[in-house]
C-alpha cells in the first residue's frame, strides 16, 4: 500500500515568475501495483516522485508506505532519505562508474542500516538480481564497459536487489533507442509482475503508460488532472488537456443541448448546426458548452445522407496499414482513420458515422 | 561525469593541423628549449658569459657536482619536497571536503567556498608578513621551522584546491550522489564511498599543482625561510644575489627534471588507474 496525500512542493521560481513543483497531489495504490505518472515535461512527475523518494522536502502533505509514516507534515514527521528502503532507477541510471557491476548492485546491501546479509548472501542476492534483468555472467565487468540497454539493466538490479516495498522509475528508458525501449518496455512489465513489487514510473510518453500501467495519474502544471486504469483515461479523457495529449483526438466545441444524467447519452449541438449524439460521464445542464472528443479510429466514412455530421475530404494519407483523412467539416478539420483497402479520393462528400459512446464529452 | 558512458571524441582539423602544429612546435622552442639551452649553458661553464666557441674548451660538469656533493644542497631539496609536499596534501584535505560542500551548496558552503578563496586577494609578500607577525606573539615555538611556511602555503594555496575540487564536484552528476542516499548510504558514507573515489583525480591533480607551484613560491619563502629551514625558491635567489650563476643553473636544471619526474610519475600512474590527473 501505498498512501501519498495532498502532496505540495512548489519552488519559487525567481527568474520567470511562473512557480513550478507540484500542487496537491494525491494517490492511494494497491500493492502490486504498476503506477505511471504522465504528463508533458516540466508538469512536476519528478518532483512528485523525488519528494516521495526522500530526495526533496514536501511543502505539505502525506506519504505513507504500507502503515509507516515516511512524511507527514502535520506531525513533523520525516523518515530519511537513506532509511525509506525504496528502490530508485534514475533518468541518468546514476551507475558508479568506479565500480563493477557486482559492486554497484551489492552496494545497497552493503551500506543499508540494520543487519546487512553476509559475503555469501550478498553474492547469491546480487546473482539473482542478475538473473533477474538478464545480465547474469556481468559481475566482473567494470561499470564504464556497458551498452546503454545493459546499464538501464543494472540500474534496475541495484534498485531491486534489496527486496524494496516501493520501486520508483524516473523515464528509465528514454536514453534507449526506439526498438530497445519497445523490448525493454515489455520486460520491464514483466519484470515487475514477477516481482510483485509496487512501482511508480514516470513518463511523457503516452503510449508507454497505456501499454504498462494498472493505474495512471495524468498531470498537468503539478497537479493530477485525470486518475484511472489505461482504458479509461484512453476512452474517456476527462477534459481537452487528457484528451489532447493522449493521442490525436478530434476535438469538437459546441452547446449541450437537452439536460443529461452523469454517464448517459445526450447531444451536443456544433456551432455549424449539425446534432450528434455522446456520452456525457458528468451531468450537464442545456445550453453548457461543451467539447467532445472523438479518436480518429473510432469513425467510419459513409455516405452523407446516412449521418449527422457531413464534410468533404480534404486530404489522404497512406500509412501502410491505415490511411488518414483530414476531412473538413464546416470550418474545421476532423481526422478520420480509416481501412486500407479501400482509399477515397479527396473532394468526395462523406458522413462522419460514430456511436454515441465513442463521442466523449470532455467539458 | 554523469553515470552514463563518457568518451571524448577527437575531432579533425584537416589542413589546419599543420599550421596548428607548426604553432605548438614554435611555442614550445621558445618557451621551452631557448631558456633550458641557456640554463645548461650556464651550468657548464664556470662564470657567466655569452655563447662562443671559445668557451667551449672551458665547459665541465664541476658545477653539477658541487650540487650533488655539497650537503647543503641535499637538505635544501628534502626541506622544499617536504613542505610542498605537507602542504599541498593539508590543503587537499580540507577543500575536498570543504569543495564539495560548497558546489552541493551545503550548509555553509558560500561562507566555506569565500573564506577558502579570500587569500587570492592578498600579494604573497602580505601574507608571509602577516603570517610572521602572527607566529610572532602566538607562543607556539613554529617560527624559523619549516613548519611556519607549511602554513602560509597552505593559506596562501586554499584557493587553488578549492577550485579544483569545486569544478571536479561540478563534473559529478549529482544523481550518483542521490543514488547512494536512495541505496542506504549516509552522507559519510556517500562520501567515502561514491564522491571520495570518483573525485580522486581532481583532488591528485590539485595535489600536483599545489606542489609544483608551491615549490617554487618566493615571496613567502623569502620572508619566513630562516638559516635552519631553507627552501629551494630562496636560495636560488641567494645564489642569484651572490653571483654563482653557474651552480644557480645546474641546481635549477637538476631541480627542473626532478619536478618533470614527479609530474610524469603522476601521468604515468593516472594513465594506469584509467584516470586522467591533467584536467578532466
Ligand atoms: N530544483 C528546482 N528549482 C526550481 N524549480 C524546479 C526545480 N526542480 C523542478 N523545478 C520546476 O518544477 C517544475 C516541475 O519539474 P519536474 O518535476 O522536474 O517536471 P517533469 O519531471 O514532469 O518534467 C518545472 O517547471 C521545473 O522548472
Ligand atoms: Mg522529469
Amino acid at each position: 500500500m501505498l498512501t501519498v496525500r495532498a502532496l505540495t512542493k512548489i519552488y519559487a521560481n525567481r527568474f520567470d515568475a511562473q512557480a513550478g513543483g507540484v500542487r496537491s497531489v494525491s494517490f492511494d495504490l494497491p500493492q502490486g501495483t504498476f503506477f505511471t505518472l504522465l504528463g508533458p515535461s516540466g508538469c512536476g512527475k519528478t518532483t512528485t516522485l523525488r519528494c516521495v523518494a526522500g530526495l526533496e522536502r514536501p511543502d505539505g502533505g502525506t506519504v505513507l508506505v504500507g502503515d509507516r509514516v515516511l512524511f507527514d507534515s502535520e506531525s513533523k514527521t520525516a523518515v530519511p532519505l537513506n532509511e525509506r528502503g525504496i528502490g530508485m532507477v534514475f533518468q541518468s541510471y546514476a551507475i558508479w562508474p568506479h565500480m563493477t557491476v557486482f559492486e554497484n548492485i551489492a552496494f545497497p546491501l552493503r551500506v543499508g542500516k540494520g543487519q546487512r546479509p553476509g559475503r555469501e548472501e550478498i553474492g547469491r542476492l546480487v546473482d539473482q538480481a542478475l538473473s533477474t534483468v538478464g545480465l547474469s555472467g556481468y559481475g566482473d565487468r567494470p561499470a564504464t564497459r556497458l551498452s546503454g540497454g545493459q546499464q538501464q539493466r543494472v540500474a534496475l538490479a541495484r534498485a531491486i536487489v534489496h527486496r524494496p516495498k516501493l520501486l520508483l522509475l524516473d523515464e528509465p528508458l528514454s536514453n534507449l533507442d526506439a526498438a530497445l525501449r519497445e523490448e525493454m518496455r515489455i520486460e520491464l512489465r514483466r519484470l515487475q509482475q514477477q516481482i510483485g513489487v509496487m512501482t511508480i514510473y514516470v513518463t511523457h510518453d503516452q503510449s508507454e503508460a497505456l501499454a504498462m500501467s494498472d493505474q495512471i495519474a495524468v498531470m498537468e502544471k503539478g497537479r493530477v488532472v485525470q486518475m484511472g486504469d489505461p482504458r479509461e483515461i484512453y476512452f474517456r479523457p476527462a477534459n481537452e488537456f487528457v484528451a489532447r495529449f493522449i493521442g490525436a483526438a478530434n476535438l469538437l466545441h459546441g452547446v449541450c443541448d437537452g439536460d443529461v444524467a452523469a454517464g448517459a447519452e445526450g447531444h451536443v449541438r456544433l456551432a455549424d448546426g449539425a446534432r450528434i449524439a455522446c456520452h456525457f460521464p458528468r451531468a450537464a445542464t442545456s445550453g453548457k458548452p461543451s467539447v467532445v472528443a472523438i479518436r480518429p479510429e473510432s469513425i467510419g466514412l459513409t455516405d452523407p445522407a446516412r449521418a449527422a455530421l457531413h464534410g468533404t475530404i480534404a486530404a489522404t494519407s497512406f500509412l501502410g496499414g491505415t490511411v488518414r483523412y483530414d476531412v473538413a467539416v464546416g470550418g474545421l478539420t476532423v481526422r478520420v482513420v480509416g481501412a486500407a483497402e479501400r482509399m477515397i479520393a479527396s473532394g468526395t462528400g462523406v458522413g462522419l458515422d460514430f456511436p454515441a459512446s465513442a463521442a466523449v464529452v470532455v467539458d | 561525469m554523469t553515470g552514463k558512458g563518457y568518451r571524448p571524441r577527437p575531432f579533425d582539423l584537416g589542413k589546419g593541423r599543420w599550421i596548428a602544429g607548426a604553432i605548438i612546435v614554435a611555442n614550445f622552442c621558445i618557451v621551452l628549449v631557448l631558456p633550458m639551452i641557456t640554463l645548461l649553458w650556464m651550468a657548464l661553464l664556470p662564470f657567466l658569459r655569452g655563447f662562443s666557441l671559445a668557451a667551449l674548451p672551458l665547459l665541465s660538469f664541476k658545477n653539477f657536482r658541487t650540487v650533488f656533493t655539497e650537503p647543503g644542497y641535499v637538505e635544501l631539496a628534502t626541506n622544499s619536497l617536504l613542505v610542498a609536499g605537507a602542504a599541498a596534501t593539508i590543503i587537499m584535505a580540507i577543500t575536498a571536503l570543504a569543495g564539495w560542500i560548497a558546489a552541493r551548496r551545503g550548509p555553509g558552503g558560500w561562507a566555506l567556498d569565500q573564506l577558502a578563496t579570500l587569500s587570492l586577494v592578498f600579494p604573497g609578500i602580505c601574507l608571509g608578513v602577516a603570517v610572521m607577525e602572527v607566529y610572532l606573539r602566538v607562543p607556539l615555538p613554529i617560527y624559523g621551522t619549516l613548519w611556519i611556511i607549511a602554513i602560509a602555503y597552505v593559506i596562501r594555496f586554499m584557493p587553488y584546491g578549492m577550485r579544483y575540487v569545486y569544478s571536479g564536484v561540478l563534473q559529478l552528476h549529482h544523481e550518483l550522489e542521490e543514488a547512494a542516499g536512495v541505496a542506504g548510504a549516509g552522507a559519510l558514507m556517500t562520501l567515502r564511498r561514491i564522491v571520495a573515489p570518483l573525485l580522486s583525480p581532481a583532488i591528485v591533480a590539485g595535489w600536483l599543482f599545489i606542489f609544483l607551484v608551491a615549490n617554487k613560491e618566493l615571496a613567502i619563502a623569502v620572508l619566513l625561510a630562516s638559516p635552519g629551514s631553507q627552501v629551494i625558491a630562496v636560495s636560488i635567489f641567494d645564489l642569484w644575489v651572490n653571483g654563482q650563476g653557474g651552480e644557480l643553473a645546474a641546481f635549477g636544471l637538476i631541480w627542473t627534471v626532478l619536478m618533470t619526474v614527479i609530474a610524469c610519475l603522476f601521468f604515468v600512474q593516472g594513465r594506469r588507474g584509467g584516470t586522467d590527473v591533467f584536467g578532466n
